[in-house]
């Protein structure tokens, strides 16, 4: 039998120019002249910035997509043959990147019976293939829930059981974890790696580089060609082209291009225990057996702490006396309880909750999903009402309505996603929907606008009469983040500012923070990623069911790695990279919080033993 | 933090969740008439026995029948005071100016009112038992003698489920999307009628663009599932057995009861 899945044959494929696309779009996504084979039972992932044709590839695998030139075999059928329409699509299952836009029904199990359905499978071969689906991904004590009740993550395993009931030979999944948090990610990660290994063609379209590590054979899009493929080994190679191509090697490849530049002879490993073993083997090298013995065993503990020098007290204790803080910290809030009304049970968001943010700070929330990181944000922007406890932002308590009301030019919140909630004719429109709120003149309006737009980067003259629609994602968000900082506001809330962003995304987003914390706002910031919380942070709080558990420093608050293990939440990569160091008996000085850090620490560990050895 | 009760299904395995839908359907529409049509007193306690069994055998907590209820209970207002008010007959207990209010009219107040209560918690308890996509499955089965005529009856079934599905998200959606523009400075319960309107399209517009780029994933996925409208088979297959029995039964003596009672008295 023949042994490829998927056969792309000098695939092209152009979007037809049509009203609905817009300037922007036309172009983009296109593929050009694609040839690869996926072997069966293979688990191979395709990577690329936003744009580059990598969900138009998805699409041509199950014929939802034909192309405009070339052809696509799967399963060994021509996809333009649309007498096999519906083999293809049984035998090579989609799941896309929303869970809720791809449930039709309001129960699990109906929603995996939908593809069975259109099959005209009978009654009871559908709940004989719901039953497996649904084992398949773990939710099988799901079946009768309300998709509406689940997590992100719980929706997403259930998107892909609907696919699993078709009984698929190859599954494509178009950034099936780039609208959850990490823990529903890891969740959806470890199912799809499981039905691999039970024998099904994998296709994952992704931009997390770290997912790419698993694969067997790694595609990497730009500009709808293949610019570059091979085992993950292989294309992570090429860090510096990778880059100019808007994207991140993984984390363990660009430390080894690191420790390599700085001058460490290490062998090419793409996963994080391999590189550690590697770098450990390097000290072991350079000490005696017995110094390394001892090196094990004289450090069983953690690395104390040797006194962060940065951080002579931790800025954000939840305890601080609000008398002071009042001067110094822009927002105060006092035992909070929050609750609210959820399917006829009352839920309590934050239960007696207390933080402060110190002017002019960076302050990161984090928390798995539920704890309560949301309801904190509409709560310091006056969006829900103070129901018990205190809360007082930029001097002002938010007892009163009145004073929630005043708040609105004082705190900007920008939501997630916030590009979706665009809704003028014109850029300029949109931003200076603030300012007009505020009733100001429209000299100074427009002035407020033309420096909010100028500071995230769009040039006024070139985007303030186009359509907030004709442009692309990247721009839209821009667009949505000057609307908020229009009206000039001291203190700005950000909920997931990456959420659902490319590597390039991600990191035009978090230089926007930066931009306006170098402007002397005072930001806080919601994140599920512990990396750009390191990056940006100077106090974190970590919320654990509507209570704040730990505030501080990121170095410290990040050292405490079990704890936040025992709440769901990692570390940054480079320190739990330490961790691993650590247990291979490499012990750095000071916890890195990124990854320049984590390079110099290891090379002057590795040169301080060195000279241990000489003296 | 959305709630939406009204039409929501509560998943169950009682009785009254597994009778076959269309039975269900049909015994509902057949006590909806009975209830309109019931007259004296002793009739609506007899259905008011009936379908308190009913809800009490599909084991949903009262609370949860009563909160589904009472958003509809506002419509009971009108007809409630224009009984009562614009009653002529009967002895006059007060009366102020043209108005007065007799004894004839509050009983007809009392019994349209407990009338129409009882046909609400009669339809509540059909969508609290039943998930929307069944229920479009045996209203498409009940009405697909019309297919012959050209209706296309499983297309419009399958319609108007997504669109029950869909609810929660777009009121969760539009939540989001109102606070951003609240915390934006806008104004939505201040200002004249005239502001009012005009704040609409701010919150509408990206609702809109929303929902239209969810319908587009929705499409890829339905098409992706092989979906292709006519001729699928169902899940939840509508086969008749001895419960359906036994509801239609008891429906039936019901029913009977109230046309003796008709009669006798």
């Amino acid at each position: 039998m023949d042994k490829t899945c998927v056969v792309f044959d000098d695939v092209s494929y152009q979007y037809a120019p049509s009203g609905q696309q817009s300037p922007a779009q036309t172009g983009a996504g296109a593929l050009d002249g694609i040839s690869l084979t996926v072997e069966r039972g293979a688990f191979v992932v395709v990577i690329g910035h936003n744009g580059s044709g990598k969900s138009t590839l998805a699409r041509h695998v199950n014929a939802l997509l034909v192309p405009t030139s070339g052809r696509v075999l799967t399963a060994g059928i021509d996809t333009r043959d649309r007498t096999q329409l519906f083999t293809i699509r049984s035998q090579a299952g989609l799941v896309l990147q929303n869970p809720d836009a791809q449930m039709v029904a309001g129960v699990v199990a109906d929603d995996v019976a939908f593809g069975p359905e259109n099959l005209r499978c009978p009654p009871p071969e559908i709940a004989e293939r719901v039953e497996e689906a649904l084992g398949a991904v773990r939710m099988g004590e799901w079946r009768a829930a309300n998709p509406a009740h689940l997590s992100g993550g719980q929706k997403q395993r259930v998107c892909i059981a609907g696919v699993l009931a078709m009984r698929p030979s190859i599954l494509v999944l178009d950034e099936p974890g780039a609208m959850l948090d990490v823990r529903g990610r890891r969740g959806v990660q470890r199912v799809v790696k499981e039905l691999n290994e039970a024998g099904i063609t994998v296709v994952l379209v992704t931009h997390f580089m770290e997912e790419a590590a698993h694969a067997e054979r790694v595609f990497v899009m730009d500009r709808g060609k293949i610019a570059l493929q091979g085992s993950p080994r292989e294309v992570f190679s090429h860090v510096e082209k990778l880059r100019a191509l808007g994207l991140d090697a993984p984390f363990s490849v660009r430390l080894a291009y690191e420790l390599t530049s700085r001058g460490l002879a290490l062998p090419e490993a793409a996963r994080p225990s391999e590189l550690a073993a590697a770098v450990a083997g390097l000290l072991r090298e350079k000490e005696a057996p017995g110094a390394f013995e001892r090196a094990v065993v004289a450090n069983p503990a953690p690395p104390a702490n040797p006194e962060a020098p940065e951080n002579p007290a931790s800025p954000a204790a939840p305890a601080s006396p609000a008398a002071t803080a009042a001067t110094v910290d822009a927002i105060v809030v006092e035992d909070v309880v929050f609750e609210y009304r959820s399917a006829g049970r009352r839920v309590r968001a934050l239960d007696g909750l207390s933080l402060t943010v110190p002017r002019g700070s960076v302050t990161a929330v984090i928390g798995h999903t539920g704890s309560g990181k949301s309801t904190l944000l509409q709560l310091v922007a006056g969006l829900v009402p103070v129901q018990a406890g205190r809360v007082v932002v930029g001097g002002a308590d938010l007892a009163s309505k009145a004073a929630r009301r005043r708040l609105h030019t004082r705190v900007g919140i920008v939501f997630q996603y916030p590009e979706q909630q665009l809704f003028a004719r014109t850029v300029f429109d949109d931003v200076a929907f603030g300012p007009r709120n505020a009733r100001l003149d429209e000299g100074e309006v427009e002035a407020g606008a033309r420096a909010a737009m100028e500071l995230m980067g769009l040039d006024f003259g070139r985007y303030a009469s186009r359509s907030p629609f004709s442009l692309s994602g990247g721009e839209r968000r821009r667009v949505a983040l000057a609307g908020v900082v229009a009206t000039n506001p001291e203190i700005l809330v950000f909920d997931e500012p990456t959420a659902g962003l490319d590597p390039q995304g991600c990191k035009a987003a978090l230089g926007l923070i930066e931009k306006l914390h170098a402007r002397g706002k005072t930001i806080v910031v919601v994140s599920h990623s512990m990396d750009d919380v390191a990056q940006l942070a100077d106090a974190v709080v970590v919320l654990n069911r509507g209570k704040a558990i730990m505030a501080g420093s990121p170095r410290e608050v990040f050292a405490r790695s079990e704890e936040l293990r025992a709440v769901n939440l990692g570390q940054p990569l480079a320190m739990d990279f330490a961790e691993r160091l650590r247990k291979e008996g490499l012990v750095l000085e000071a916890p890195p919080l990124g990854l320049p850090e984590l390079a110099d620490a290891i090379v002057a560990r590795l040169a301080a033993e060195n000279g241990g050895s000489h003296g | 933090m959305v709630d939406v009760v009204l039409g929501s299904y509560y998943p169950g395995d009682s009785v009254v969740h597994r009778l076959d839908a269309r039975v269900k359907l049909l015994l509902v529409l057949a006590l909806l008439v009975l209830v309109l049509l019931a007259q004296a007193v002793l009739e609506l306690v007899l259905l008011a026995a009936f379908i308190t069994s009913i809800v009490l055998s599909a084991r949903i907590p009262l609370l949860t029948v009563l909160k589904a209820v009472l958003p509809l209970c506002f419509l009971l207002l009108f007809p409630l005071v224009f009984n009562a008010l614009f009653t002529p007959t009967g002895a006059p207990l007060f009366s102020w100016g043209v108005l007065s209010v007799t004894d004839e009219g509050l009983t007809r107040a009392a019994l349209f009112s407990s009338r129409l209560f009882l046909l609400f918690v009669t339809a509540t308890t059909l969508t609290l038992t039943t998930s929307p996509i069944t229920l479009c499955d045996a209203t498409a089965a009940l009405l697909s003698p019309f297919e012959r005529v050209g209706l296309p009856v499983g297309e419009i079934a399958m319609v108007a489920g997504i669109a029950l599905r869909f609810i929660p998200n777009l009121v969760e959606d539009y939540g989001v999307i109102r606070k951003a523009q609240l915390a934006r400075g806008a104004r939505f319960a201040r200002g004249g009628p005239i502001a009012r309107v005009k704040s609409v399209p701010s919150v509408l517009v990206p609702l809109f663009a929303t929902a239209l780029r969810q319908a587009e994933d929705l499409a890829q996925a339905m098409e992706s599932r092989c979906y292709h409208g006519a001729e699928r088979t169902h899940y939840h297959e509508l086969k008749i057995a001895r419960r359906d029995l036994f509801a239609a039964g008891a429906t039936a003596i019901i029913g009977a009861a109230l046309v003796m009672l008709k009669v006798l008295l």
